[in-house]
């Protein structure tokens, strides 16, 4: 990459993957980010239930919300994934 | 009495806001990266705060609630949608990070202007932007006005407040640029935060025991309303499917949304925030509860009325402080994502519609910010049925820009004209649906179909023109 013309001023230094244009974007990554990709949006034509109810919540709610709460952890995966 | 200690509330704690937004960037000079970028320089929890604070914005406090009430399980779409943004920004926002810090780039049509070597591209996208802007602007309006409205126990011109108050942010943005609102989106968030666990929380505890007890009355009440209905009706399971995969998509689309992006200070910071904003959803769902609450405690609200929903439960049941103190975090939700979104908008203005000179840029763009808050306003006075209009193509209109986005990222992106027929064919195909009243087709999303139109069109588009391909700039 050829040389960098900075229009800011102040702006602190970032990794060196910013640089180098490094994403580390495998095969493995994409599919491990597609499972919550495709469980939140397709997820409803499987989890729209009433029954069984956790912790008071329908099961359609229930389902959106642990799904909501699982993706940090899917990104975080692609995450180390990436910079190994 | 009571409507003057609500008001003074929220006159103190916008007023102080803003104070705090101004006193964050008092040795801030600025320059146009800095103005509208905030100087690339947004660390993890500034990132998070101004993400977080431009899309929790006072449709998602009132209309989230407005939609348990009004609609029931169709509103869970909302927290599935921007997960599934972040899901998506976590792959396609790096790159196009790394290409907008290294060309200087500022807003979404710049990035398209850039990658597609195409100017008039830019202008077609900007033109998009701001359009779109506008009514999404407005909608901010009218949540203004409503929480003014009840704060004020109908004793005060709620359209005159409302001004005054967007007067007033407009002037804050004018000063501190996108770093301000990131500094007011703290003490926002944190206001917004308090407000909902009381309206998600305590109001159920109050009124049934407990919020469990609230999903149980409903499901007396109402037994269809926690499951989406079946395929034959408007939001279905396939309206569902379909508006979560749009609006993901698109979340971080809007030039507001994009431009807090760039603003990051790195890559990894642009993947952490992705990786945390998630979390933040869980506010929605106490959103929620404070609808279903709303809808067992004060049912019978129609139409528009139901975003007023727990807002009036609370204007009857509790002294005039504890509305004051809710009413000025929807207040902050409305102003604090305005400022960020006037500045996107007119940051394109400057940029790629009528684009000035660097040294001119930023007082250029406040310049625009100044027109299109008029502009903003008077339209919302005087002419809301095409506010109406235009914010019904809006979600899927923005959307129509993602497959140029994503496409630019491949070795060989697609021609500009390719990309520009699948916008245009798309906006068409939308505005067409839009006048006929038409928001769902065989069960989906209009957006969605439109989407698909728009992909089709630019790789067709794209196999005739392409033939001669050649290379962008690296």
């Amino acid at each position: 990459m050829g040389s960098e013309h900075e229009p800011t001023e102040g702006t602190s230094s970032s990794s060196s993957d910013d640089t180098a244009g490094n994403d580390g974007v495998t095969v493995g990554s994409i599919i491990l980010a597609a499972i919550p990709f495709f469980a939140l949006t397709l997820g409803p034509f499987f989890a729209n239930r009433l029954e069984p109810r956790i912790d008071g919540l329908p099961f359609l709610l229930a389902y959106c919300v642990f799904w909501v709460l699982l993706t940090p952890v899917f990104l975080f995966l692609v995450d180390r994934l990436r910079k190994r | 009495m009571n409507s003057w200690v609500a008001l003074l509330i929220i006159l103190f704690v916008v007023v102080g806001t803003i104070g705090f937004g101004i006193f964050g960037v008092r040795k801030i000079k600025m320059n146009p990266a800095q103005f509208i970028l905030g100087g690339r320089s947004f660390g993890v929890i500034f990132l998070w705060l101004l993400s977080a604070g431009e899309v929790y914005t006072s449709f998602t406090f009132l209309g989230a609630a407005g939609w348990a009430y009004s609609r029931g399980a169709p509103a869970f779409y909302i927290i599935c949608y921007l997960t599934v943004a972040c899901i998506t920004i976590f792959f396609y926002m790096p790159p196009v990070w790394r290409i907008a810090r290294q060309h200087g780039l500022l807003t979404n049509a710049d990035y398209f202007a850039h990658r597609y070597q195409s100017r008039a591209l830019g202008f077609l996208t900007g033109l998009v932007g701001v359009v779109f802007m506008i009514p999404y602007l407005t909608l901010q309006l009218t949540g203004l006005q409503i929480l003014l409205q009840i704060a004020g126990y109908g004793a005060i011109d709620s359209i005159r407040a409302a001004g005054a108050a967007f007067g007033l942010i407009i002037c804050f943005v004018l000063v501190s640029g996108l770093r301000g609102a990131a500094w007011a989106s703290l003490i926002k968030d944190a206001l917004v935060l308090a407000g909902v666990i009381f309206a998600g929380i305590v109001l159920p505890i109050q009124f049934f025991g407990s919020p469990q007890a609230v999903i149980s009355g409903v499901v007396q009440a109402h037994p269809h309303w926690m499951t989406l209905v079946g395929p034959t009706e408007n939001y279905g399971t396939l309206w569902f499917a379909s508006t979560v995969l749009l609006s993901g998509l698109g979340g971080f689309i809007w030039p507001h949304a994009f431009a807090s992006q760039l603003a990051a200070k790195s890559t990894d910071t642009i993947r952490r925030n992705a990786m945390i904003l998630p979390v933040y959803q869980i506010m929605l769902l106490l959103v929620f509860f404070a609808g279903f609450t709303a809808l067992l405690v004060k049912p019978g609200l129609k139409g528009p009325d139901a975003d007023q929903s727990f807002m009036l439960v609370v204007q009857e049941h509790y002294p005039a402080w504890v509305l004051g103190l809710v009413a000025s975090a929807g207040c902050l939700a409305a102003l604090v994502p305005a400022s960020a979104q006037i500045l996107a908008a007119a940051s394109l203005l400057s940029r790629n519609l009528f684009p000035a000179k660097e040294e001119q840029l930023t007082q250029r763009t406040r310049l625009w910010i100044i027109v299109l808050a008029l502009l903003a306003f008077g339209l919302w006075v005087y002419n809301r049925a095409t506010l109406v209009g235009l914010l019904l193509i809006g979600y899927s209109g923005v959307t129509q820009l993602f497959p140029g986005v994503l496409l630019s990222l491949r070795k060989q992106p697609p021609q500009a004209w390719s990309v520009a027929s699948g916008i245009i064919v798309a906006l068409i195909l939308l505005s067409i649906f839009a006048l006929q009243g038409t928001s769902v087709v065989y069960g989906a999303h209009v957006g969605a179909v439109a989407l698909a139109v728009n992909v089709v069109c630019l790789l067709v588009v794209d196999f005739f023109i392409g033939a001669r391909k050649r290379k962008l700039s690296p």
